[in-house]
């Protein structure tokens, strides 16, 4: 289907003057939120894409067992062995921290990991799809504790929004009247899993509260789309669609209101201004053909991601915007956080021995533990939620090294050891608030471009003693529960603390706000300072709160496409 | 939209074990990789000898060989050098242990003796210093192995895996929850 579309809509590029009613640049949650809602309302839309076209039906490696590979998921070359597939062969083709021919810098001294997506979709083929409502407080970080910067926009300004995004997309949850995790529209949540009732009723008793999980996986048939059918490979892609996806839920329908034209393959360069202080044509490199177009349109939006968005606006220079476009403020590539990770699993002794069931069900946890200390008095700021694994895994290359080094044995005792261990492990994963510091930004590196001829993004990285603090009390939370379950959680080193980047969650680069003087965008993600040009990923993000962005970015999307399709009636753009 | 109907879902999922079950009633046996002949004769006879004192046949489960896990080495060796040297390298040196220790080639030696050697290398938290190659050796050869052996459809049914079949709605049965509770003494 992506190919198709694909080809129909490289034939009427060349020479055209056609102006676009609007031009999208990314295909991720933010762009396919965007496409969607304007194609709808009869606005005709041109979708750009870095990466080629998604054919789930071919694409999609779900229900596949590992001998049905020889290599069985290792790759041909063995290089699962040597840290070279970090998402393993069987996942969906949501993209990479390496592209060839796509650097990007670090500074000396510093450790960031970029992960982009390229193909159609971008990473919602992929991603965990838990779908937290920011709280209240979280757009007034500033005004709770004196740190970072308040919101432009309130609860009550998304909260409708976020009514329509969970509405559309299907959430499931229950609803448990939490200040720290709003409850939203939600579809049944699955069965907790026995080792998720275990850790239920034993964390109780450390105060601590495990709740159904929020993820945009559909339990019960939705816009046609069939009900989750539990088999556990939510991140190889869905072909039912029960998952979550751009390509599948945005983006595919959009193409059949007629109104949507899509190029793959159209890596942007620029966006260029024209008269009356407008933008007017994005500009790309068609990756096939290596030559260079120009499209042009009244409204442009840029849903690149964080990073790849700011990198466009910093690469697109002109004589009224010297420091790149709509960057009179300087704040593009500044604010750049990512989410607080810490990871502690642990073997069980209680879960041995026990009978065997099914425990494929929705990829990863039926349940998590929302924060709990919010208001408490701790030795860091903010708070984090927790990320919970375990049960009967499906094996896969890996699962049982462990285990194996474990016992450092062979032969029939390693068979009954590894019997025995089967399903006796349980994880926690912390995901939390990074405050926005200094240290932390994106530039263009002077000095290297892409094969593209596209300058590239140099990264500026640094943890705070805040992310720090609360990463230590991650690793003693988590200990304690596994510990509080007879079990013994493994060593981990130093701080176990991910790198930035790491939990690909980075935000904020082109941040929104009141003022033009300290902010890129409005609070309907519309330029300060170009009136036809809004961004719709992440990097107008404040702040990076303790529940995973890609929900508010669909509701701010669905929120700046009604903005936008009224203010292009109307005429003021 | 038709195309993510719960029809299509039947044609287009079909889930492997599921359907396994209902023609079969049980998953198939093992699909071996072919061999790439990578490694020569004696080599693969060794390795696949080394492979099935690591996960020998016992009640439950067959060896190792019969899942293909020398043909999942050879093959991975057979398109990384460093996997290739690694296990070139060992079997050689495995050969020459066995040649000092009882003067013949490791396949051709008693069970006894072979047993005699990997428990040498097996751990290495015990393991002598001289004996620090063959113990990174063994290392490489049991994480293969057992990565090759519970990929297949044996090593499956010999965890006893219950999924890789789908559900219309998720269930856990309640008896496995009873249990549970009981045993870690949270009911």
């Amino acid at each position: 289907m992506g190919n198709d579309s694909a080809m129909q809509t490289r034939n009427n590029v060349k020479g055209n003057e056609k102006i676009y009613d609007v031009v999208v640049i990314g295909s991720g949650a933010g762009g396919g939120t965007v496409v969607h809602s304007l194609t709808k309302q009869g606005v005709k839309v041109l979708l750009l894409e870095a990466g080629g076209p998604l054919n789930p039906a071919k694409d999609f490696k779900e229900h596949m067992m590992p001998w049905q590979v020889p290599h069985r998921g290792a790759g041909e070359d063995g290089r699962y062995y040597f840290g070279g597939m970090r998402y393993g062969y069987f996942e969906a083709p949501n993209g990479y921290w390496d592209i060839p021919g796509e650097p990007y810098t670090v500074a000396p001294g510093n450790r960031f990991s970029w992960f982009r997506s390229r193909i159609v979709g971008g990473r919602t083929n992929h991603f965990g799809r838990i779908s937290l409502r920011f709280s209240d407080y979280d757009f007034k970080p500033y005004s709770t504790d004196g740190l970072g910067d308040d919101w432009p926009i309130t609860y009550e300004d998304v909260a409708p929004w976020y009514d329509k995004a969970e509405a559309f997309i299907g959430v499931h949850g229950t609803r448990e009247g939490l200040r720290t995790a709003p409850d939203g529209v939600f579809q049944p949540p699955p069965a907790p899993r026995v080792h998720e009732v275990l850790i239920q009723k034993s964390a109780a008793k450390l105060g601590i509260p495990v709740i159904a999980a929020r993820k945009a996986m559909i339990t019960k048939a939705h816009n046609g789309r069939a009900a989750c059918h539990y088999c556990g490979h939510c991140g190889r892609g869905c072909l039912t669609a029960s998952a979550y996806t751009s390509s599948q839920v945005q983006i595919f329908p959009a193409l059949k209101t007629g109104n949507l034209e899509l190029r793959t393959h159209a890596m942007v360069r620029s966006i260029e201004m024209g008269k009356s202080g407008l933008a007017e044509s994005v500009v790309y490199i068609d990756k096939l053909t290596r030559q260079e177009r120009r499209v042009k349109a009244r409204v442009i939006v840029l849903a690149a991601s964080s990073c790849e968005s700011s990198r466009i606006l910093l690469n697109s220079k002109s004589p009224s915007f010297p420091n790149g476009l709509a960057n009179s403020s300087g704040v593009v590539g500044k604010y750049l956080t990512d989410t607080v990770g810490l990871s502690v699993r642990g073997q069980i002794p209680a879960l041995e021995g026990l009978m065997h069931y099914d425990t494929d069900g929705i990829r990863g946890m039926h349940t998590y533990i929302p924060w709990w200390l919010f208001g408490k008095k701790l030795d860091f700021p903010r708070g984090y939620h927790v990320e919970m694994g375990g049960g009967f895994a499906q094996p896969q290359v890996g699962t049982f090294t462990g285990t194996a080094n474990r016992f450092q044995s062979y032969g029939k005792a390693l068979k009954k050891q590894i019997r025995q261990d089967y399903g006796t492990y349980i994880g926690f994963t912390g995901r939390g608030e990074m405050i926005p510091n200094a240290k932390s930004y994106c530039e263009i590196d002077p000095t290297a471009t892409d094969e593209y001829g596209i300058p590239v993004l140099r990264f500026h990285f640094a943890w705070s003693d805040y992310e720090i603090k609360q990463s230590l009390h991650m690793r003693q939370t988590f200990t304690d529960i596994i510990r509080n379950l007879g079990g013994r959680p493994e060593t981990i080193t130093a701080t176990g603390i991910t790198t930035g980047g790491e939990v690909i969650h980075e935000l904020g680069t082109a941040r929104m706000g009141k003022d033009p003087r300290t902010s890129a965008v409005n609070g309907y993600n519309q330029a300060h300072d170009v009136k036809n040009l809004f961004i719709a990923d992440g990097a107008p993000f404040v702040s990076n709160p303790d529940k995973n962005p890609t929900l508010t970015i669909i509701a701010l999307g669905m929120r700046m496409s009604e903005y936008l399709a009224e203010e292009m009636r109307k005429g003021n753009v | 939209m038709s195309e993510f109907s719960r029809r299509s879902l039947v044609q287009l999922t079909a889930l492997p074990l599921a359907a396994q079950e209902h023609n079969h009633g049980e998953v198939p046996a093992s699909p071996k990789p072919a061999r790439t002949n990578f490694f020569t004769s004696p080599e693969f006879e060794t390795l696949q000898v080394l492979c099935d004192l690591i996960l020998p046949a016992d009640e439950v489960s067959p060896a190792a060989s019969a899942t293909g896990a020398a043909e999942y080495i050879e093959l991975l060796s057979s398109n990384n050098s460093r996997l290739a040297k690694t296990f070139r390298g060992g079997l050689a040196w495995l050969n020459s242990q066995a040649y000092m220790l009882a003067g013949d080639s490791f396949a051709k030696l008693p069970a006894a003796r072979q047993t005699e050697l990997l428990d040498r290398i097996a751990d290495h938290r015990r393991a002598a210093h001289s004996d620090a190659p063959g113990v990174e050796f063994f290392d490489w050869a049991r994480r293969l192995t057992v990565d090759a052996y519970y990929t297949s459809p044996s090593g499956y049914r010999d965890v006893d895996y219950k999924g890789g079949k789908g559900m219309t709605t998720y269930q856990v049965p309640a008896a496995a929850l009873e249990q549970a509770l009981t045993k870690a003494k949270l009911k």
